[in-house]
């Protein structure tokens, strides 16, 4: 696992590029509260970014854009308190191919 | 167990449920359809609100957590894969054992990791194939104590 800061990941095409403007624009919701159970990059959230533990919450983008045949939503963190927001990823879910036939 | 969507925005929430800095606000429109059932994974109670964990319209590969005041519940029996936990922070959480039992699960879950993504694929097809059928009473007891006698 990195120790380090990890950079925001850039876009790759013009609909994610919207799918992350939208995200920053606040069009967002938590889906992990530190609050009520630590992140497992609290740790390292802390050493590199300051904050409590508990103070660290994972967010998603509301929005998921189909784009090139992925689900893409927009994944990121953010201190509840101080209201930094670090290290966006995107998340590209693609559909599950359907087993061969042997 | 299941529920059925009665609202989408933020404007029906309660004001213990308004956090704008989790994008919690009166505005909020999240990714649900009125009157569309869903079946629940898992609940959480946190000071007072409660969330279920469902399967929403953006829905890729994991569940996550919606406010009880914008649902119904339709189908109130409980599934046999949940396990219940208060914690000492006062977090209640009623989920699958895998969920409970690694505190990080659903942090790798939303995380994609592959291991988490493969068990929640695997809950999930059971979950929503789940039969809640019981037998009438009188049946259920007649057949008990056919089997203790023996």
């Amino acid at each position: 696992m990195s120790q380090g800061a990890i950079p925001d990941e850039s876009p790759r095409n013009l609909p994610e590029q919207l799918l992350l403007q939208d995200a920053k624009a606040g069009n967002c919701i938590v889906i992990h509260c530190g609050t009520d159970r630590l992140l497992g990059d609290a740790p390292r959230l802390i050493a590199i970014y300051g904050g409590n533990p508990e103070d660290w919450d994972k967010m998603t983008s509301i929005e998921a854009f189909e784009i090139n045949g992925a689900s893409v939503q927009v994944h990121w963190l953010k201190n509840s308190q101080t209201l930094q927001e670090v290290e966006f990823k995107f998340k590209r879910q693609y559909p599950k191919t359907a087993p061969k036939n042997m | 167990m299941k529920i059925r969507c009665i609202a989408k925005t933020g404007e029906c929430l309660p004001e213990n449920y308004i956090d704008p800095p989790r994008g919690y606000t009166r505005k909020v429109e999240l990714p649900l359809t009125i009157d569309k059932e869903y079946v629940v994974y898992a609940i959480r109670e946190w000071k007072g609100t409660i969330w279920y964990y469902i399967c929403d319209d953006n829905y890729s590969y994991y569940p996550i957590h919606n406010p009880a005041p914008m649902f119904e519940v339709v189908d109130d029996r409980v599934s046999k894969y949940w396990r219940f936990e208060l914690s000492s922070n006062g977090l209640l959480m009623i989920a699958f054992e895998q969920w409970l039992t690694d505190p990080y699960f659903y942090d790798k879950l939303t995380d994609q990791e592959e291991a988490e993504v493969e068990i929640f694929d695997k809950i999930k097809e059971l979950m929503d194939a789940e039969d809640f059928t019981l037998p009438p009473l009188d049946v259920a007891v007649k057949k008990l104590r056919e089997t203790v006698s023996v």
